[in-house]
């Protein structure tokens, strides 16, 4: 077992709203050990974001409250810290990659310069020399081609995708131990977002980094990391290894969730939608998160009033539902399957290419 | 006869480079687009940013005026169209955009968005118009008793509902869908996806469908035209260009979506590069600077679009099925 990096402990965020404090985080704990992955996967309103928020302190601080928890980074609490301190390790022990990198790059300054102040702001030792190196370095790393040209323009004059490589070049500036992405591929289009995802994941191997995707995208996570997280109404649903999850998943929340992905490879009548919509949780809670949209509880007792707590139910495996050992036995209403193109060499290219 | 018709259609658009005024280019956002659609068909337009799949869908509905070609709903030619007879066109074609957030008046209830349209087109008596109203709400899988709450109150996928029943108000022909769920999550966009199929089913209306989803586009259409730099680049049925597809950025771009299905993962094609400067385009076949199968010939001859199959169209000098000797493939 690899030496645990990150621990939040039951993590709990509020915000103020007109008709009282708003739940965005309940209960939340998790580990991520040095040079792992992992994924938070919910839609939106499932506290994602607010959970990688809050471990960073970057909480909107007039209406955002972490209630709550503790999280631990290298055995200190964050939490805790003081606000300088704190500073020193954002940008350097743990950065971030966010979903726009238009709106976190400075449109008057070089891509160069904005590149020289991430690495200098925490390396004050580095010869100017050697920062002008390490920015020319990090930008090869990152893909981009001729970066001694590149450090001279503006982000203006770079598409989005050159935009989101600048963007994980500075976040890898001063080899953090945790690489926060928020949504890294969300604004991209299609075959750019294949490009940042190879950069992602190059950049991981290459620098050892633990990496937390926040993302809405199960296929996007899939390819990026080992392990899942899976939220609803700010709540964990379940954790499971990556593969396990999407074969086999245990709450049915996540059941639903996979199923109402529109595949390529098969074709269906109609798409299995979840029924009814995204919570909005405002007061107090009382039996699961999940229980209104639920097929497999469909108004048990049990889960209208008694809250399902995080549990282990396999090993590695955890799953927040009363009746979890029922789920792989259960299938919603499966609808008629027109065809099946699995079998079909022509989107496999790479089976005619070796 | 078919519900849509488009012959040659181009829109071009003048914008001003380097400090000079008289320094103008050309930026062919749609540059000879043609197509039919049938009645109860959905024909998507699908490509990347830029690629002028929603500028062609504005040309369509008249909302911008084109540099050439025309456009034939129901077999009237409405490319002359002024503006009175564009608004009679309203009863005929509709849009969904794609932001139910931002395409709805805050200041309005659900009920007097969806009468609206009735309304300003004078269609039935109050009494009359209040019924049809309900029957909208219902069929869209609204509640016609929350009809006096504000937009606002009213979550993304309902939001969505709003703005279907309010194009279906004057029971158009033809629905243009501008990325209807792009907006939306995961398990609402599958019930907003369903219920379009629904409506097509019951109504038979005629789609448009605009999007940069291909899992989506492969559930809705009917046909699929895939658009690169302002053209069409393949064109068939959704079996032929999902199933058989021809030009490598067909190829690369069905690749390229990302799957959670363990046994839809296939070898993943990386296209270098972005996409060019749409004012400035490379000679000859604009998706040469991108392409694995690029040649000399690429840049000096513009490939036409022609048949590959039957109904089955790409616009490329080496179109075909995957082979051995494609480059640029990695293994996912």
């Amino acid at each position: 077992m690899r030496e645990i990096l990150l621990s939040v402990e039951h993590l709990v965020t509020e915000f103020e709203t007109r008709e009282g404090p708003l739940r965005a985080v309940d209960d939340v704990s998790f580990t991520v050990a040095r040079g792992s992955t992992l994924g938070i996967v919910g839609e939106s309103g499932s506290g994602k974001s607010v959970t990688a928020l809050s471990i960073l302190r970057l909480l909107p601080g007039n209406s955002a409250r972490i209630r709550s928890g503790r999280i631990l980074f290298q055995g200190q609490d964050l939490l805790m810290m003081p606000e300088r301190v704190l500073r020193r390790i954002r940008g350097r022990d743990i950065s971030m990659v966010f979903q726009d990198p238009a709106a976190y790059l400075n449109p008057t300054l070089t891509i160069g310069s904005q590149l020289r102040e991430a690495i200098s702001a925490h390396r004050r030792d580095l010869s100017r020399q050697a920062v002008e190196a390490r920015a020319i370095e990090l930008l090869t790393l990152v893909g981009i081609a001729s970066p001694g040209r590149a450090i001279r323009l503006y982000p203006h004059e770079f598409s989005g995708g050159m935009r989101q490589r600048v963007m994980i070049a500075m976040a890898i500036s001063n080899e953090p131990k945790l690489i926060l992405a928020d949504e890294p591929t969300t604004a991209l289009d299609v075959t750019i977002q294949a490009q940042v995802v190879e950069v992602l994941k190059n950049v991981q191997e290459q620098t050892g980094a633990a990496l937390i995707l926040i993302t809405h995208d199960l296929g996007l996570a899939s390819e990026l990391v080992d392990e899942v997280i899976v939220m609803y109404g700010g709540r964990i649903a379940e954790r499971a290894p990556m593969r396990a999850i999407m074969t086999d998943p245990r709450h049915p929340y996540t059941v639903g969730l996979i199923s109402s992905l529109p595949r390529l490879d098969v074709v269906l009548s109609r798409l299995p939608a979840i029924p009814g919509q995204p919570i909005v949780r405002v007061g107090d809670l009382r039996g699961c998160v999940f229980a209104s949209r639920c097929g497999l509880g469909q108004g048990r007792t049990r889960c209208e009033q008694e809250t399902p707590p995080l549990r282990e139910i396999d090993r590695g495996r955890y799953a927040a539902c009363h009746y979890s050992e029922e789920v792989p036995l259960w299938r919603p209403a499966s609808p008629v399957v027109k065809k099946t193109v699995s079998s079909d060499t022509s989107r496999d290219p790479g089976r005619l290419a070796r | 006869m078919n519900v849509l018709e488009v012959d040659s259609l181009r829109k071009y658009f003048a914008v001003r480079g380097g400090l000079s005024r008289r320094d103008t280019r050309v930026v062919r956002a749609v540059d000879g687009v043609s197509f039919s659609v049938g009645q109860g068909e959905t024909l998507s337009l699908v490509g990347e940013s830029g690629c002028g799949k929603s500028t062609t869908a504005r040309l369509i509905l008249r909302l911008t005026d084109p540099t050439d070609g025309r456009i034939l709903l129901l077999g009237e030619d409405i490319t002359q169209y002024r503006r009175r007879e564009i608004r009679r066109l309203r009863q005929k074609m509709q849009i969904v955009f794609q932001d139910p957030y931002t395409s709805l008046n805050p200041r309005m209830t659900a009920y007097d968005l969806v009468s609206e349209p009735l309304r300003v087109h004078g269609v039935g008596s109050p009494r009359g118009r209040h019924r049809e109203v309900e029957a909208l709400m219902k069929q869209v899988g609204l509640d016609p008793a929350t009809g006096d709450r504000y937009a606002h109150e009213f979550s993304g996928g309902q939001r969505q509902r709003i703005g279907i029943a309010r194009a279906l108000a004057l029971r158009p022909a033809l629905l243009v869908l501008d990325e209807p769920v792009s907006a939306l999550d995961v398990s609402v966009q599958a019930q907003i996806v369903n219920l379009l199929k629904d409506l097509q089913d019951q109504m038979g209306l005629t789609y448009v469908f605009v999007s940069h989803d291909l899992s989506i586009v492969r559930h809705l259409s009917t046909q699929v035209a895939v658009m690169y730099m302002g053209k069409i680049v393949e064109h068939g049925s959704v079996e032929d260009v999902f199933d058989r597809p021809s030009h490598p950025y067909t190829h690369a771009l069905l690749s390229a979506v990302p799957t959670a299905h363990e046994l839809e993962r296939t070898k993943r094609i990386v296209l270098t590069g972005d996409v060019p400067d749409p004012a400035n385009p490379p000679s000859g076949c604009a998706f040469r600077t991108r392409c694995f199968r690029v040649q000399p010939v690429c840049a000096s001859a513009t490939p036409a679009l022609a048949g590959v199959g039957v109904r089955h169209l790409a616009a490329c000098h080496f179109a075909g099925p995957p082979r051995a000797t494609d480059k640029g493939v990695v293994p996912s």
